[in-house]
């Protein structure tokens, strides 16, 4: 067991998508943030939300995840937000690129705005620091350890060759949290897209083996989506699978209560999207696949699968079998320790 | 609560015995997620002590052969 790492449980923690406003327009922006968008969460949507994710089976959920955009963008949303989601219980977290805290003291002085964010996870990479340099970060991290504030630095990149993150994480080393350090890769999907031609991967005909746990935790968005993570399926029109209802058309406990039953999800949450390729191909469908995949991700091999109509049909029909139904409901007992699925489908449980 | 009893098919439980786990860590970026973090937070504690929290770690099935390659 020592190799294993914490986690927690399926819909233990619910992202809130708050803006898509950001103050830089990143060129790697999963979402296209930015200054020019408009888009934002309705405050009493957001908190309504909120109270009902509280009433969830009794408490479920334990953390609140605040996103954007830059969710600090609007700091009195914010700051009732997070101190509504602190006063119900949950742990509440969020994103930043850090650029409120230009000085030290703005730094202090925006943190105590927020008491209710426990954990801060900063974003720098070479793309935020066209426009936020790295003292923000520092700034940003000296408050967050003043007020007893947990945090870790988010950077993305396509490469750790790139001299410019190589460059950022000798910048995290130097104030001593290269070990709060993480790394995202850069994919060429949202704004990235445009320059596509730019980045660097390694490229393989096999399908990445990972799975996504990130598949644990939903995430709803301004217009009341409730997407299955905050991958890249979220810049697909939301007729895939992974796009679990909108909570303005119904509650949103009823459909995290559906995602419960989504085989196409749990099967990326047990084995991986390497296990739907396989699927396809065990259907005579794999001359529908693609050729290559990005190495190491199984965002690229989802985001491949998912933005294919013919794909995500043939998925549709191969998941009704009853008996491919049953073996993802007792795979997530035997993995997972999961009954809820077996139970729906009244599979032998018994207390 | 009480225990429940769960029978995996023998068609099902000689597959998944085939496979191993790996474990992966979330993806920063977007999601502010570290595990760590939350459990510094002291959220795992509270899971941990919620009998329904029956899982602490994530499990990812994978082939043995896929991590013989």
């Amino acid at each position: 067991m020592n190799d294993r790492k914490l986690t927690l449980p399926f819909l233990s923690n619910l992202g809130l998508m708050l803006t898509y406003r950001c103050t830089t327009a990143c060129p790697h922006c999963l979402v296209e943030a930015g200054p020019h968008r408009t888009e934002q969460m309705p405050l009493d949507r957001c908190l309504a939300w909120i109270e009902e994710a509280r009433a969830y089976r009794d408490g479920h959920i334990q953390g609140i995840a605040l996103t954007g955009g830059e969710p600090f963008y609007d700091l009195a949303m914010l700051s009732e937000v997070s101190s509504r989601a602190r006063e119900l219980g949950f742990v509440v977290t969020a994103v930043t690129n850090a650029f409120w805290a230009s000085t030290l003291q703005s730094a202090r002085d925006t943190l105590r705005q927020v008491p209710g964010i426990r954990i801060l996870s900063i974003s720098t990479d070479v793309y935020h620091q066209r426009s936020i340099p790295f003292r923000n970060v520092r700034h940003a991290i000296e408050a967050a350890k003043e007020l007893d504030r947990l945090y870790n630095i988010a950077v993305c990149t396509d490469t750790k060759d790139d001299p410019g993150y190589q460059r950022i994480a000798a910048q995290i080393a130097e104030i001593g949290d290269a070990e709060r350090m993480r790394v995202a890769m850069t994919l060429p999907i949202g704004r990235a897209k445009q320059n596509a031609s730019s980045l660097t991967y390694e490229i393989s005909s096999t399908p990445a083996a990972e799975a996504c746990s990130m598949a644990n935790w939903p995430v709803v968005f301004p217009n009341g989506d409730v997407q299955a993570c905050i991958g890249p399926l979220l810049t697909l029109p939301p007729d895939h699978p992974m796009c679990l209802g909108n909570a303005n058309r119904m509650k949103l406990t009823e459909i995290l209560d559906r995602a419960e039953t989504n085989p196409l999800l749990h099967i990326i949450r047990v084995w991986g999207p390497r296990r739907l390729v396989a699927l396809l191909e065990e259907h005579g469908a794999g001359e529908m696949l693609p050729k290559e995949y990005i190495c190491g991700s199984p965002c690229d091999v989802c985001y491949k699968l998912m933005s294919d109509e013919r794909i995500v049909r043939r998925l549709g029909e191969i998941l009704d079998e009853e008996e491919i139904r049953q073996e993802v409901a007792y795979a997530r007992i035997y993995f997972l320790n999961e009954l809820a699925m077996a139970e729906a489908y009244g599979l032998h449980t018994e207390a | 609560m009480g225990v429940r009893r769960v029978k995996i098919p023998g068609r099902f439980s000689e597959i998944f015995e085939r496979e191993i786990v790996i474990i992966i860590d979330p993806v920063p970026g977007l999601m502010p997620i570290d595990i760590r973090l939350l459990a510094q937070a002291g959220m795992m504690d509270k899971l941990a002590s919620d009998e329904t929290f029956m899982k602490e770690f994530e499990f990812i099935a994978v082939p043995k052969e896929i991590l013989n390659r």
